[in-house]
């Protein structure tokens, strides 16, 4: 029965359809109450805009105390750029020594990183603070950027190790008789093979160095290094007014880099991401 | 030519170890050092102007005995793992296998069931999070469509978790992903075999579906259960910054930063850190140890 | 072989190390905390709390300071008041805190601390306090320092929407009536306005210094160092919130969490929902500004010994101990209090100015709003010449404590605990504080 098939396939794609709207809902009304006059905002459920206003990117941009939002995400970037190659540079460094060398304590090293990939950030958080405070690093991003440079996103190290372990060890081989070391395997034969997963640890790292509120609200406290997540958070004075719709333009903003990441390097993320879950 | 210098098989320390160096140095600076360090101030009285005082167990005492909000936090958290990470998976699993039918149009579906994930831990979308669910917000405007007068859900110290809950479940996205190349992976033929004895649909989930797919599913509690512990900025921008209403909004991360940030008192925040430690530690070797009966590794082998 | 490794260990360290300096300069500024350049330039960083109105004032105010003292150059922050100690205390403790910021009532644990510049080396030469109370002036000494110089004063007060009043068609209330007065009028209110009306919001945490003082008793007993006052004392008043919130006329615990009283975008007395609350009488502007109802300010319900209510300081400046220009520090004090262009741009939105000269100076100005708020804290003054009463200061560990008492009340409010057991357990949790912060 080709009809029955057919309306059931309709209301699959429906209820999908359906239900995927329902969950973007919440980022369509941020992204278009960004353009409706703020009295509008709370006040009307629909979510298109009667009437439609550039008003508040405009005033956003403007942030907090003379500082723009081009600095904080000038700000933002520099610490997420800075954070990726740290990650991707050291955590593959890491990846190479645990998967392709052999070297003594290799099982001890290999179970203490598996056990800090599940470890919380609570137990080091204070000390870490307070090491930070004694090297007066606090108002700087490095303790944003420094552990992406000593490899303590410990995940990417695991993700990487998996990966390279799908690497054919026939191509080490062929390369030492040509009489390369060690070093120039990594930089020769691995490493060009492992750019999907350098991608992939470029992309998480960024948004999640991106997103990273807690340490960046800890850490930053001087409004010209303020990061876009603080901005925004400075602009929800719950105390107060707050200009929502100048909160909102910001926040879509906030939202774009992150989604052109994921838009244009989609197939690296999904597949990155299953690959984790697999092996 | 070139002289071989290392032995390909055999030891290679000195080059595996320069390799190793930054991790080592993070591992002993950033992380080791400070969790002794950690352990250390657990039993201090310290407030970052003075020096530390020696105080022995007595933040631990005063933890389990006189602190209200200690109890009521853990307990906020235990709940909100134990009913986000299961909904979210289950959703996770559920759309997966919707999608998994070979739909046309896959990969949108696939992205715009990823999005929220991809959104969902910056501050922005707590801001939107927290309007929507306003006593007079769109949550309630919908909910009286259908004749129901929500609750003030922000305001309420008995709703507000729920919200957050709802912001977590939000983000199956990227649990979907995983599940969905897992179920890419099982062999069409089980399903095909199991039609001709003729199973019906329940009993092919529970027979192929889901032990095939166990170790993702394993993956996945793992990752999730460690990540929802330490929920953070969803229990900060969706409350009053301070746990409130009555400590409804109080997660064990947020409870840390205030006794440590707030009311400077940092080594009462290393005692509950390290209390979070364990606790998680024994729940993650939980898990690992009830893995043996219910993970499965294909090819007939149970166990690990 | 192991020079591409070296090479590329060195490169990624070469990165770092420029990444570094991009942001070295400002870590280096941080340890500074402020600069002086080759021509005498000063930089100072000024933090403050208040929502976009009260910064916009305040840097029109920084700028015409900026204009008269060239050689100064003021950095502003300001936080919403909810973050804002948290923000001003991890500076603190990693040594990089603002030159001069705003303090409260909770003065008390910055000089405890240590971490407040002392001023009595300034008075009298950049640091002018002859126009200023001698009470103004010596609210500021603690421990024999001068730490803390009081930069707007202000009385607490019934603040009354007076529409809803008339609504209701209820006289406005006496000057002299008592807290059982008050309950029965929350009461009256409520009933004749009917559903999503209340008489009044729940200030049991707010109001317990004045209720404490109004039997003798107080939160801190700054003189001797401990706390003012036993369980007993405090056990009252939450009773009496209780019964009044039973009986009907106060703000739901819902409301009070999702419209707090002082949020000047939620404010049911704003919305027009509510009737009466506890206010400082220096926020009355900004209420009424935002709302076409009248409002007014009625003193607090009188109790055994009075009122309870002191004109005193609502906040004012202090110096960081380590900062690195304590003279420019001073100069900018002295500005904030005596300069008449200051009063006038920085009006009453901190308080009433703390020196007669530009109390009478703005006086001259008033519009009718602060005309009551005039006419309220001379009052207040002239009642506390009979009826004296200690001023306030917050006890320490005060953040720890505020958020203790807005528990109680919630546990009371959403039915938790019974008010004996909230109360003993709110006040062992005070003595603990206030012991761990001594």
């Amino acid at each position: 029965m080709p009809l029955k098939r057919r309306l059931v396939q309709a209301g699959r794609h429906a209820a999908i359809i359906l239900f995927g709207l329902l969950m973007l809902y919440p980022v369509l009304w941020l992204i278009l109450s960004s353009f409706k006059p703020n009295h509008l905002i709370f006040t009307t459920s629909s979510l298109i805009p009667t009437s439609f206003t550039l008003d508040h990117f405009v005033n956003g941009w403007k942030g907090l105390q003379g500082v723009s939002f081009g600095r904080f995400f000038g700000n933002s970037a520099l610490i997420s750029v800075m954070s990726v190659l740290g990650n991707v540079i050291s955590c593959s460094l890491a990846a190479y020594a645990f998967s392709r060398l052999k070297f003594k304590f290799k099982g001890l090293w290999f179970s203490i990183m598996l056990v800090t990939i599940m470890l919380p950030y609570h137990v080091t958080l204070v000390p870490q603070y307070i090491l930070y405070n004694e090297l007066h690093w606090i108002n700087t991003y490095f303790p944003l950027i420094l552990p992406k440079w000593l490899a303590q996103d410990s995940f990417f190290i695991l993700l990487m190790v998996q990966f390279i372990r799908g690497i054919p060890r026939e191509l080490d081989e062929s390369a030492t008789i040509d009489g390369c070391g060690q070093s120039q395997i990594f930089f020769r034969i691995v490493v060009p093979l492992l750019v999907p997963a350098l991608i992939t640890t470029a992309i998480f790292t960024f948004i999640w160095s991106w997103d990273d509120f807690f340490s960046q609200m800890i850490y930053l406290s001087k409004i010209d290094l303020f990061t876009v997540q603080l901005g925004i958070r400075s602009l929800f004075d719950p105390s107060g007014q707050s200009d929502w719709g100048a909160l909102l333009a910001m926040s879509t903003l906030s939202l774009l880099p992150v989604t052109i990441i994921f838009l244009v390097f989609q197939r690296y993320f999904l597949e990155g991401i299953a690959t984790t879950g697999l092996k | 030519m070139r002289k071989l210098s290392k032995p390909l098989y055999g030891q290679q320390n000195m080059t595996a170890y320069l390799f190793l160096l930054p991790w080592l140095i993070g591992l002993f600076c950033l992380t080791l050092g400070p969790m002794v360090a950690s352990l250390y101030l657990s039993m201090t009285k310290f407030n970052l102007l003075s020096s530390p005082t020696w105080t022995g167990l007595s933040n631990y005492v005063q933890i389990f005995t006189e602190d209200d909000t200690f109890r009521r936090s853990l307990g906020l958290t235990f709940y909100y793992v134990f009913l986000s990470v299961p909904l979210r998976l289950a959703f996770a699993l559920l759309v997966a296998m919707a999608l998994n039918k070979g739909i046309r149009g896959l990969g949108l579906y696939r992205t715009v069931y990823y999005i929220p994930s991809l959104l969902g831990g910056s501050v922005a979308i707590a801001i939107v999070w927290r309007q929507i669910f306003e006593g007079n917000g769109l949550v309630n405007q919908f909910l009286s469509w259908f004749g129901i007068t929500g609750p003030a859900w922000i305001a309420h110290p008995d709703y507000v978790v729920y919200t957050i809950v709802t912001l977590s479940v939000w983000q199956f996205g990227s649990a979907m992903v995983i599940f969905l190349a897992g179920l890419k992976q099982i062999p069409a033929d089980l399903y095909e075999a199991s039609d001709v004895d003729g199973a019906g649909k329940v009993r092919q989930f529970f027979g192929i579906t889901l032990p095939m797919l166990s170790p993702v599913i394993f993956f996945n509690l793992i990752m999730s259960m460690i990540h929802s512990f330490q929920a953070f900025t969803p229990a900060y921008v969706i409350g009053d910054g301070r746990g409130g209403p009555l400590d409804a909004t109080m997660f064990y991360t947020l409870y840390l930063y205030l006794k440590g940030f707030s009311f400077f008192d940092m080594g009462y925040a290393s005692a509950l850190a390290w209390i979070m430690l364990v606790i998680i530690g024994v729940f993650t070797a939980i898990v690992f140890l009830t893995s043996k009966f219910w993970v499965f590794y294909g090819d007939n082998q149970e166990g690990r | 072989m192991f020079k591409r490794l070296i090479i590329t260990v060195i490169a990624s360290l070469l990165l770092l190390v420029t990444a570094c300096s991009g942001t070295d300069h400002t870590g280096a500024d941080e340890q500074k905390g402020t600069e002086t350049t080759k021509d005498g330039q000063v930089e100072l960083r000024m933090m403050w709390w208040g929502d976009q109105k009260r910064a916009d004032i305040t840097n029109e105010a920084l700028k015409v300071f900026q204009e008269k003292h060239p050689n100064i150059k003021i950095v502003g922050e300001f936080a919403p008041s909810s973050g804002y100690f948290d923000k001003l205390n991890t500076q603190l403790a990693s040594g990089t805190a603002p030159d001069i910021f705003f303090l409260g009532g909770n003065v008390v644990d910055y000089a405890k601390k240590d971490v407040l510049l002392n001023l009595d080396p300034y008075v009298g030469s950049e640091l002018n306090l002859d126009g200023m109370d001698a009470t103004m002036v010596e609210y500021g000494r603690l421990d024999g320092k001068l730490q803390h110089i009081s930069a707007g004063a202000n009385a607490r007060g019934i603040v009354v929407n007076q529409a809803l009043f008339d609504q209701a068609g209820i006289p406005l209330p006496a000057s002299d009536w008592t807290w059982e007065d008050y309950a029965a009028i929350s009461k009256e209110l409520s009933d004749k306005l009917g559903k999503g009306f209340y008489g009044t919001y729940n200030f049991t945490v707010d109001g317990m210094d004045i209720f404490l003082k109004q039997r003798g008793k107080q939160l801190y007993d700054m003189k001797n160092g401990t706390l003012g006052f036993a369980k007993e004392d405090i056990l009252e008043w939450f009773i009496y919130w209780e019964q009044a919130s039973k009986s009907g006329g106060v703000v739901t615990p819902e409301l009070q969490v999702s419209n707090p009283p002082d949020d000047t975008s939620k404010s049911l007395l704003i919305t027009g929902k509510a009737a009466m609350s506890l206010l400082p009488s220096n926020q009355l502007a900004a209420f009424q500004s935002l709302t076409e109802d009248k409002l007014i300010l009625l003193p607090v319900p009188r109790g055994p010994k009075g009122t309870g209510v002191v004109f005193e300081s609502s906040q004012g400046l202090s110096g960081y101990a380590n900062t690195k220009h304590a003279k420019e520090v001073a100069i900018l004090m002295d500005f904030w209090i005596n300069d008449p262009d200051a009063a006038k741009i920085l009006g009453n939105d901190r308080g009433v100015p703390v020196t007669e000269a530009n109390r009478n100076l703005l006086q001259q100005e008033a519009g009718p709003v602060e005309e009551i708020v005039y006419n309220y804290t001379s009052f207040v003054s002239e009642a506390t010449k009979t009826e004296p009463f200690d001023v306030s200061y917050n006890p320490p560990g005060f953040a720890e404590f505020s958020k203790l008492a807005q528990t109680t009340n919630q546990e009371i409010g959403f039915g938790r605990k019974s008010v004996e057991q909230a109360v003993t357990d709110f006040y062992n949790g005070t003595v603990r504080i206030f012991e761990s912060n001594q």
